[in-house]
């Protein structure tokens, strides 16, 4: 089995494009939030989100035509040259790599859903559904986030979106490492993309689990999430293949678990969570007081907070690491959010400091033990970092990332 | 690891393939509101609440109904029993195109059109999301291992089955129900309509697979309906009108399932004219083509499931290898190789 590096950091984010502006903006706990531009929001009682901020895709994109790609698969697109860019890989160059053995996979919540509301606006229209656009149709399937990164970089290897939701990245990130512990691949661009839409602004909104312009997890009195979006791709490569082209990499990432609560739509099951944790930790090799930091899932809403919150505690007892969410400072980025994380992880290892949790107030009494880096990033020696996706559906995965040895 | 298939859970409107006598396919009936015409396949008087009960069913969509029913039935025919002794290690993964174009689609028209648009409905929240019907059978059959949504539209199956023996050979899972679903909505139908200029029209169905590591099923003496040799995925832009291209794509999944295009006995393809010339390179005129669309029409991701179910009922060759190819128009490719023992043996593999 291949040892599987980070070796590389695209984010499209709402507090920054490019790991630079990214990593500063973590740093300084910059918040990304702001009132929604993107589409109309009369009617909305909430609408604050992280939304990506002067996106222009002819500035990163240089094969795909961003008017035959929805703004989704063009977030991923960016995001994965900017992870190949800071990773120094020239894929022109066969000295460096073989297309076939460099693939991709996308996690994402809504996949195309600008499209697809384009689509539906016209049939609105025109009380017709024969009024939808051949040309749209054909760019709102969700498997073409993973095409517009195989288009754009011309990758010959696998192109997959995978669909489980707000933890979709880890499952990417997941399937990736396997793929390269085996020698499937070479190199992997792995993470997620996803828009802010009206439909998942209603859906939230009608559940009651929406926060109205700031997102304060694990407080006492979080009120919910905050939408966000972006594209965040990590590139993944397997150890030999990035010191015998002079990379240097990141981080390893050194195993991942996967599980289903199986148990609600939407209500997250703190026993589920906990057990993935447990399993986590068991496929990477380590045990839970090895964690020296966790990204959490930390989207603020009481739910998802409480569950996770007790799971931490269950699994690390009653001194756990630093837990912090930068969900605060991002909203939740959905697809990309897990791959936001990772990036979170990785920096917090290579740079030495824990992301914070910022709008922090008063701490949830539920929740006393936690230490959630609350509003200001702190130095910390981070070796080894967890990091958390839950979903509804139910679906939990966690990465986790160690210093290089 | 060597992985097996044992068992089989089919739903679509052919009867057969369903083992439903007395199924319909009536696509014109399913809905009131205006579709193409010819209208497309869909099962007549497909009704959830009676098929599964009214317990956690309220809220189900047609995706998720077919998929609970497939994987249901799958679980039944392979004879697997999940309790809470194993359900942590047996999961799910399901290939779609969008999960559910219409629920999606239902759920941005309301934002469009209510006075307040917020005012959808939270019970339809998870069918507007990718993963709902994957859950949904999650819940519903108490599996707590991985469960994972694919959105690979025409390679949803094959993405499903790789994606399955990769999690399997990584020990992440000991049986995993794969497969894929698509339903017949007006959405679907009129998108598959406007997109082909009235060539193609829409089906659905749901065909599930119990996925296991070859030699559990073999230690448990437990009956294996096929062994999986090779499920790949690649990117070939270009592909629609290439049948090289697709040629060359069956090659490389024949060699890296350690066949030859004579041991051959069924593909399955997305049956256009490409797909046809590709198949007759490789194969010549002796292999038996898995046709669905003329009875089935535009299945999406869930065409290589039923073309797999369609290979396993067939009566005969005994002993017989099995090709699925499914690729999207910007390129995406995926294939799979099976072998599909003959009917005295509980084994496969030579």
């Amino acid at each position: 089995m291949n040892r599987v590096v980070v070796t590389g950091l695209g984010p499209v984010s709402s507090i920054g494009i490019g790991i630079g502006d990214f990593g500063e903006a973590l740093r300084r706990g910059v918040s990304g939030i702001a009132p929604i531009a993107s589409f109309d929001t009369t009617g909305f009682p909430h609408a604050h989100a992280g939304e990506v901020k002067g996106f222009r895709p002819e500035e990163h994109l240089r094969r795909i035509d961003p008017r035959g790609w929805g703004r989704a698969g063009q977030y991923a697109a960016a995001a994965a040259r900017l992870a190949v860019a800071d990773g120094g890989l020239d894929l022109d160059d066969l000295d460096q790599a073989d297309r076939r053995r460099v693939g991709t996979v996308v996690g994402t919540v809504g996949g195309e859903a600008p499209v697809l509301e384009e689509l539906v606006a016209q049939e609105v229209a025109a009380g017709d559904m024969t009024a939808m656009s051949p040309e749209l149709l054909r760019q709102v399937p969700t498997c073409r986030l993973s095409h517009a990164v195989s288009a754009e970089l011309r990758l010959e290897g696998e192109s997959l979106t995978v669909g489980t939701a707000c933890s979709a990245s880890n499952y990417a990130l997941g399937y990736a490492f396997d793929l390269l512990a085996d020698g499937e691949a070479d190199v992997m661009l792995a993470g997620g993309a996803d828009t802010t839409c009206r439909w998942a602004l209603a859906g939230f909104e009608r559940l009651g689990s929406l926060a109205s312009a700031a997102c304060s997890p694990f407080d006492r009195d979080r009120q919910g999430l905050l939408v966000g979006e972006g594209g965040a791709m990590v590139m993944l490569e397997t150890l030999d293949h990035a010191l015998a082209r002079g990379a240097r990499p990141y981080v390893e990432v050194i195993g991942y678990g996967l599980n289903c609560d199986a148990d609600h739509p939407v209500s997250p099951n703190a026993d589920r969570i906990a057990a993935c944790m447990r399993l986590s930790h068991e496929r990477a090799g380590i045990k839970a007081d090895e964690v020296d930091y966790i990204c959490a899932h930390g989207t603020g809403t009481p739910a998802n907070d409480a569950a996770e919150g007790r799971a931490t505690r269950e699994v690390f007892g009653e001194h756990p690491p630093p837990i912090s969410s930068i969900k605060s400072m991002l909203g939740h980025a959905m697809g990309a959010a897990s791959a936001l994380g990772a990036m979170a992880c990785t920096l917090a290892i290579t740079e030495g400091f824990l992301p914070p949790t910022i709008n922090a107030d008063t701490l949830d009494p539920d929740l006393s033990g936690l230490d959630v880096v609350p509003n200001h990033a702190r130095p910390a020696t981070v070796r080894i970092a967890q990091n958390n996706g839950f979903a509804f559906g139910g679906n939990n995965a966690i990465v986790i990332f160690r210093e290089m040895t | 690891m060597r992985v097996a298939v044992t068992g089989s859970g089919v739903l679509c409107p052919d009867p057969v393939l369903s083992g439903e006598p007395d199924l319909r396919d009536a696509a014109a009936e399913v809905y009131d509101e205006p579709l193409p015409s010819p209208a497309g396949h869909a099962i007549a008087g497909f009704n959830i609440r009676a098929r599964l009960g009214r317990k956690g069913t309220g809220f189900l969509n047609r995706a998720a109904g077919l998929t609970l029913v497939a994987t249901g039935r799958a679980i039944e025919d392979a004879k697997l029993t999940v309790d809470d002794g194993n359900r942590a290690r047996v999961g799910l993964v399901l290939g779609t195109t969008m999960g559910s174009f219409k629920s999606t689609a239902d759920y941005t028209r309301e934002t469009l059109c209510n006075p307040r648009p917020y005012l959808v409905n939270p019970g339809q929240f998870p069918n507007a999301v990718i993963n709902g019907a994957a859950s949904y059978a999650a819940i519903r059959y108490g599996l707590r291992g991985v469960n994972t949504t694919l959105a690979g539209g025409r390679l949803g199956f094959v993405n499903a089955l790789r994606y399955a023996v990769r999690t399997l050979r990584h020990g992440h899972a000991d049986a995993l129900l794969t497969g894929a679903v698509e339903e017949f909505t007006p959405d679907m139908a009129w998108a598959t309509h406007l997109v082909s200029d009235g060539r193609e029209m829409a089906g659905e169905g749901a065909a599930m697979f119990v996925v296991e590591p070859y030699d559990a099923v073999l230690q448990g003496g437990r009956r294996m309906l096929a062994e999986v040799l090779a499920a790949g995925n690649a990117y070939r832009p270009g592909l629609a009108d290439a049948p090289e291209a697709l040629a060359r794509c069956l090659r490389e999944a024949l060699s890296r399932a350690g066949v030859t295009a004579a041991d051959v006995a069924m593909v399955g393809t997305a049956e256009t004219a490409a797909d046809e010339a590709a198949v007759r390179e490789v194969f010549g005129d002796g292999v038996t083509h898995l046709r669905l669309v003329p009875a089935l029409g535009q299945c999406g991701a869930a065409a290589g499931a039923l073309q797999l179910a369609a290979a396993l009922t067939a009566p005969e060759p005994a002993d017989r290898v099995v090709v699925l190819l499914g690729w999207t128009p910007d390129g995406a490719i995926g294939t799979a190789v099976l072998r599909v023992p003959g009917s005295s043996t509980t084994s496969g593999g030579k």
